[in-house]
């Protein structure tokens, strides 16, 4: 969480100006660009929410688990289930 | 006596209007909001994911949702931006509870200045930042070491409005050029416009392929030309655009191309130079010469691109005149004209792009990168020493995934050591 949520930043933030040099638009609603902001606030939720000393903080682990779903659909789905710019000669 | 009724408190409207908005403040920067916003908004990301369904983002509800949540991150910041900026130029007391732990050490004489410069010097050695405070019957030193962490935490919020206004710069103020060249040509970056003179020339395209067709290689040799003189020879590549004068410049479709000399029957020239071959993304290139003199038009198709062979068809109206085949180097009669095929070449579409809200995206991308790391890589701690009577109250708290037991312990222990107090015991 710590070490991620700041490397996912940068790779969002690198993804999106690369993405300009190469695609001529910083964002481009693909379906491995939205997995990965759904990711990123899912943890940005987390973030806010956990250490709280109150239902909402016991809650927030919740958020976690939804997190790792998200990073497995990110990885895995938005390439193989659902095609879209980062799919790469079928992967 | 009777007592005199309480006059009912004059609230001036100005302080009424202060004090909601306030509290609309505080309840539009609560964590919890933010929390439930930004879950709210991946869920809505990942219904989008779906390709059928990516209309959702535009939907007038989430675009709602997300100056919601910017909103909320503004509000945050407004909000925790005094006590934060507060704490880090003099740190205060730290309370009990609120995930505070604390240890107590009965002295063994009442506190000393001496004392206290030990504590400081103790605490400003771990690289906390101190404030010290005189008390009736001792003394009290309250600091925090990673300050600068709740302000970046803080800042990462205005880095998302950051983004959000360089997104919207972009959108309101770009300004995108196509236009199509080949070899020799030249083109404005945008269009026409007083003191507008940075150009670009094609110098050639270097294309390679593999064997079953599929590219290799697209080198784009051109020259950026400013007041009419050339500056800068570069070459652009798939992926890697080339930048002048504020300008991005994307070699960005590509195309066969034939350089032709067409003359009428009496020996004058008609046309000279290069016709873009049957694609269609050439822009305002197609493969067609108008020859308004003789009234007749000349189309020209890639007939063979094994053996590189041109049909010129030339036609009159509706009416198809003649269609003939020629190779690089022949010059046949095609209907009322001479066609000397000199060689073929290629065309390269481009597209020109300035957006002056890029370095607002990029100043935002940054800051929000960097002030996550140091929120969450440089957890800020608060100390609290606070001497009184003949008791040494020692409190320390820790931001969330910091667990503090071990920095407890060991200030516990230098203390100790430095003030040689009777005995110890956990609050």
């Amino acid at each position: 969480m710590l070490l991620g949520l700041p490397v996912l930043t940068l790779a969002i933030v690198l993804g999106a100006l690369w993405a300009n040099l190469a695609w001529r638009s910083y964002w481009n609603n693909d379906p491995k660009e939205l997995a990965g902001a759904a990711t990123w606030l899912i943890y940005l939720g987390y973030l806010h929410l956990a250490g709280r000393r109150d239902r909402w903080g016991s809650s927030a682990p919740w958020l976690l688990v939804l997190g790792f779903g998200a990073i497995l659909f990110t990885y895995l789905a938005a390439n193989l289930v659902i095609p879209g710019q980062h799919s790469y000669s079928g992967v | 006596m009777a007592r005199a009724a309480p006059q009912p408190l004059i609230v001036h409207p100005l302080d009424r209007a202060a004090a909601w908005t306030e509290h609309a403040l505080r309840r539009l920067g609560d964590a919890r909001l933010a929390g439930v916003l930004l879950a709210v908004a991946a869920a809505v990301n990942l219904i989008a994911a779906h390709p059928q369904r990516s209309w959702v983002l535009d939907t007038p509800p989430y675009l709602g949702l997300l100056g919601l949540v910017l909103a909320s991150g503004i509000a945050g910041v407004a909000v925790r931006l005094p006590a934060a900026w507060r704490e880090w130029r003099r740190p205060g007391p730290l309370p009990d509870g609120g995930g505070t732990r604390s240890l107590r050490l009965a002295l063994t004489e009442p506190p000393t200045a001496a004392q206290r410069a030990l504590v400081a010097e103790l605490l400003s050695g771990r690289g906390y930042r101190l404030a010290d405070r005189q008390l009736r019957d001792g003394w009290a030193i309250h600091c925090v070491r990673h300050g600068f962490s709740r302000l970046a935490g803080l800042a990462s919020h205005l880095a998302l409005a950051l983004l959000v206004v360089g997104a919207g710069l972009g959108t309101a103020f770009a300004e995108e050029t196509r236009f199509g060249l080949f070899p020799g040509d030249q083109s404005l970056l945008a269009a026409p416009r007083a003191g507008m003179t940075a150009a670009v020339r094609l110098d050639r395209l270097d294309a390679a392929f593999d064997p079953a067709g599929a590219p290799l290689r697209f080198d784009t040799h051109v020259t950026f030309i400013r007041d009419g003189r050339a500056v800068r020879q570069t070459v652009l590549q798939v992926n890697d655009p080339g930048s002048f004068d504020g300008y991005l410049i994307h070699a960005w479709t590509y195309g066969p191309a034939v350089e032709l000399r067409v003359e009428d029957l009496a020996g004058g020239t008609q046309f000279d130079g290069f016709v873009a071959l049957g694609a269609a993304s050439t822009g305002s290139r197609a493969p067609f010469i108008e020859l308004p003199a003789l009234g007749v038009t000349l189309g020209a198709v890639l007939d063979d691109a094994a053996t590189n062979r041109l049909r010129v068809i030339a036609a009159r109206g509706a009416e198809v005149l003649e269609s003939v085949v020629l190779q690089p180097g022949e010059r046949l009669r095609v209907g009322p004209t001479w066609v000397t095929v000199r060689r073929f070449g290629a065309y390269v579409t481009f597209v020109s792009r300035r957006d002056p809200g890029m370095a607002v995206l990029f100043a935002g991308g940054g800051l929000l990168v960097a002030s996550l790391a140091l929120a969450l890589y440089f957890p800020r701690r608060r100390v609290s020493v606070v001497a009184a009577g003949d008791r040494l109250r020692l409190a320390l708290r820790a931001e969330r995934f910091d667990n503090p037991s071990a920095e407890l312990k060991r200030l516990a222990d230098d203390l100790a050591a430095r003030l040689s107090p009777a005995s110890t015991g956990r609050a």
